[in-house]
């Protein structure tokens, strides 16, 4: 008994380097549907906006003064700016990392975060796609660990067959 | 009592009816206090109080008539049924393993009547799952018993019995407690409350309770001949001191009074794998905590309770997160000296060695950070008071009040492990010290931003199943040394992390 024990120095710089991997790109097509969502979206508040300049102009027109259509085309072009250059620089930061023993997830531009599931904690997985994404053939990956009531990592944008699969080896590997 | 007992659905004590009457008014109570003392003060209303206090109470009965008799419980071999509801039945099977902890507690009517309610937390609640209202107190030890790992004994060892359990009650009050709160502690508990929140809550609930009975002391304060009235126009001022200090007492006394009815005999104890907390004066809760269970343990504690050498430790259990994303519940012992935390440090993370350790500290970004923020006040200061003399006498103390401020509690920021745990300690005037134990971490998380990014800053958030946890503003290579020994110790590690 007392030959098996080991007891092995681990030093830090010998781990594995989680960061320095090359992550998995998320498929073009995700990128197309969120450009498609961001100009949707954006279009959407622009028509508000000119509906509600519109209806003050026939009802109050004293409340329609240059300051207002200052703010509402600040704010207009001040959150679709950020959020379109979130989408174009953040979309190739964003990707997954599968290692033998956990699945990292990458996302995020002006803030970025890195999560790391083991696969030893991971409670349940789902697969979930919306009418939209299953005409784009793109999946949403959730892994749920204890202590949290919603999904702790959500991968987004997974290619339909790639995202079974993973979800196939969580299943083999965990039986989850 | 053998498990037996429990086979078949059965109802709870009697006197389960009188529990959920008194929840059942507390709860009406509390959930509409405001608009009853609005409608006392409608003539009106008040008319028909009576009638309307009679029709409650009714109200209330016949609800706690319902509730007892449609609640019925059993136990198979592997999990507790609980059946409920009237017009909606529910039935809850709760499988034993995932039972996170069962509570006793003892208000005063059942401590006279010899009776236990019991409560059952799981890993899947925000709050207790299941809350019996009144059970016999020997039936809720061996419930208790049953449902905690007595189960297995009793389905290998069908003489599983009421003896064991006794067995059980009768060492948890035998062996040397790990603490045990004496009357001059109790006092120091008291006394290092908040007391300016408790004294403001005295004060909001004498100003609420005198509130709908303005028409009787009213008048009785416009009867006051003129002299008196006079005097207090010219003196008031002088009453200003008498007035803090008054408030002070009220304040301090509330806090003692508080402090004496939660923590009353306080007494925390190691019972065979599971660590039992007992306390209260006129409602005696005990919790038990299985040890492998335990996933966090923080202390948190002012400078004042420092200074008496006392903190306050919470032990958090996994447990479901709230909706909101926030916190796990804890149980909290407060008034506990240094070598009371280690002693239960040794009994529930017992491979952790503070002496073995390597220490990370933020990087010096987060003082200027800190600094900065604390300077901001100055700005609509500035803009109130204008830049006259009193704001150019007032901002250079501020500053240099704050410099100091802000590099203790740069200096309060630490992380140490010793390779098993994590030691996380933040803060200064308010300290808190937060331990983990790496396996049991559920995930790990490294943020960074754009002004983080060329500064090579980088924040770790250790995720467990109690909660979340940040080390924050570390070097970027230090961060990453963490995430990849973190995911090395839960995914190297064989076995229950709970």
């Amino acid at each position: 008994m007392m030959e098996d024990f080991q007891n092995q120095v681990v030093r830090t710089e010998n781990l594995p380097h989680l960061l320095d991997e090359e992550f998995e790109k998320l498929p073009v097509r995700y990128r197309n549907i969120r450009w498609v969502t961001w100009g949707l979206v954006a279009l959407g508040v622009l028509f508000l906006f000119t509906a509600l300049v519109l209806v003050l102009r026939e009802v109050e027109p004293e409340a329609l003064d240059k300051k207002l259509l200052f703010f509402l085309s600040i704010f207009w072009v001040g959150a679709f700016g950020l959020w379109g250059l979130s989408e174009w620089f953040g979309f190739d930061r964003r990707g997954y990392l599968m290692r033998s023993r956990d699945l990292t997830y990458r996302s995020g531009w002006l803030f970025h975060s890195i999560t790391t599931v083991p696969f030893n904690r991971i409670q349940h997985s789902e697969v979930t796609q919306g009418p939209v994404a299953k005409r784009f053939r793109i999946c949403t990956l959730k892994l749920y660990t204890a202590g949290s009531s919603g999904a702790n990592l959500q991968i987004s944008g997974l290619d339909e067959d790639v995202a079974n699969q993973m979800r196939k080896i969580l299943e083999e590997r965990n039986e989850v | 009592m053998k498990s037996e007992a429990f086979s078949s659905p059965r109802r709870q004590h009697p006197m389960g009816l009188m529990g959920y009457f008194i929840k059942n008014f507390y709860g009406l109570i509390k959930g509409f206090w405001p608009l009853a003392a609005g409608l006392a003060l409608s003539s009106e209303v008040f008319k028909y109080a009576s009638w309307i206090g009679l029709a409650l109470v009714l109200l209330i009965v016949l609800s706690a008539i319902v509730e007892y008799r449609f609640f019925k419980f059993h136990l198979t071999n592997e999990a507790l049924v609980v059946q409920s509801g009237w017009i909606e039945k529910e039935r809850m099977v709760i499988p034993f393993e995932r039972i996170q902890a069962v509570h006793l507690h003892q208000s005063a009517w059942h401590q006279v009547l010899g009776l236990c309610g019991l409560k059952v937390d799981t890993a899947g609640s925000g709050g207790s799952e299941l809350d019996f209202s009144a059970l016999n107190k020997q039936e809720a030890l061996d419930l208790r018993a049953l449902m905690t790992g007595g189960k297995k004994e009793a389905s290998k060892n069908e003489e599983f019995s009421a003896e064991d359990a006794e067995l059980n009650n009768v060492e948890l009050t035998g062996p040397e407690p790990l603490l045990q709160l004496s009357a001059r502690e109790l006092f120091k508990v008291g006394l290092t409350q908040n007391h300016l929140r408790n004294g403001l809550i005295a004060f909001g609930a004498i100003v609420t309770a005198l509130q709908p009975l303005e028409q009787y002391w009213v008048p009785w304060v416009e009867s006051w001949p003129n002299w008196i009235g006079l005097i207090f126009a010219f003196t008031w001022v002088l009453l200003i001191i008498p007035g803090i200090i008054l408030f002070l007492f009220i304040a301090v006394l509330v806090s003692m009074v508080a402090a004496l009815i939660k923590y009353f005999r306080l007494r925390v104890a190691l019972h065979k794998a599971e660590l039992s907390i007992e306390s209260g004066l006129f409602r005696r809760n005990e919790f038990r905590i299985p040890l492998t269970k335990v996933q966090m343990l923080e202390w948190k504690s002012t400078w004042l309770r420092r200074k008496l050498n006392l903190e306050t430790l919470q032990i958090h259990q996994a447990r479901a997160q709230t909706g909101s994303g926030a916190q796990a519940l804890g149980i909290s012992v407060p008034g506990i000296e240094l070598e009371q935390s280690n002693r239960i440090i040794e009994v529930v993370f017992p491979k952790w060695s503070p002496e073995t350790i390597e220490c990370f500290q933020p990087e010096r970004y987060l003082r200027y950070r800190l600094f900065f923020f604390a300077l901001l006040p100055l700005l609509p200061a500035g803009l109130v008071l204008g830049t006259g003399w009193m704001f150019w006498v007032l901002a250079p103390l501020w500053i240099g009040f704050r410099w100091v401020t802000t590099r203790k509690k740069y200096e309060g920021y630490r992380v140490t492990t010793d390779g098993v745990g994590v030691m996380i300690e933040s803060g200064w005037w308010l300290k808190r010290r937060t331990l983990l134990q790496w396996h049991q971490l559920q995930r790990i998380s490294f943020h960074q931003n754009k002004i983080h990014e060329p500064r090579e800053l980088a924040h770790v958030t250790l995720h467990s199943a109690a909660g979340s946890r940040s080390i924050r503003f570390l070097r970027e290579s230090d961060a990453r040394r963490l995430v990849d020994f973190a995911a090395y110790r839960i995914e190297s590690h064989e076995g229950s992390w709970m």
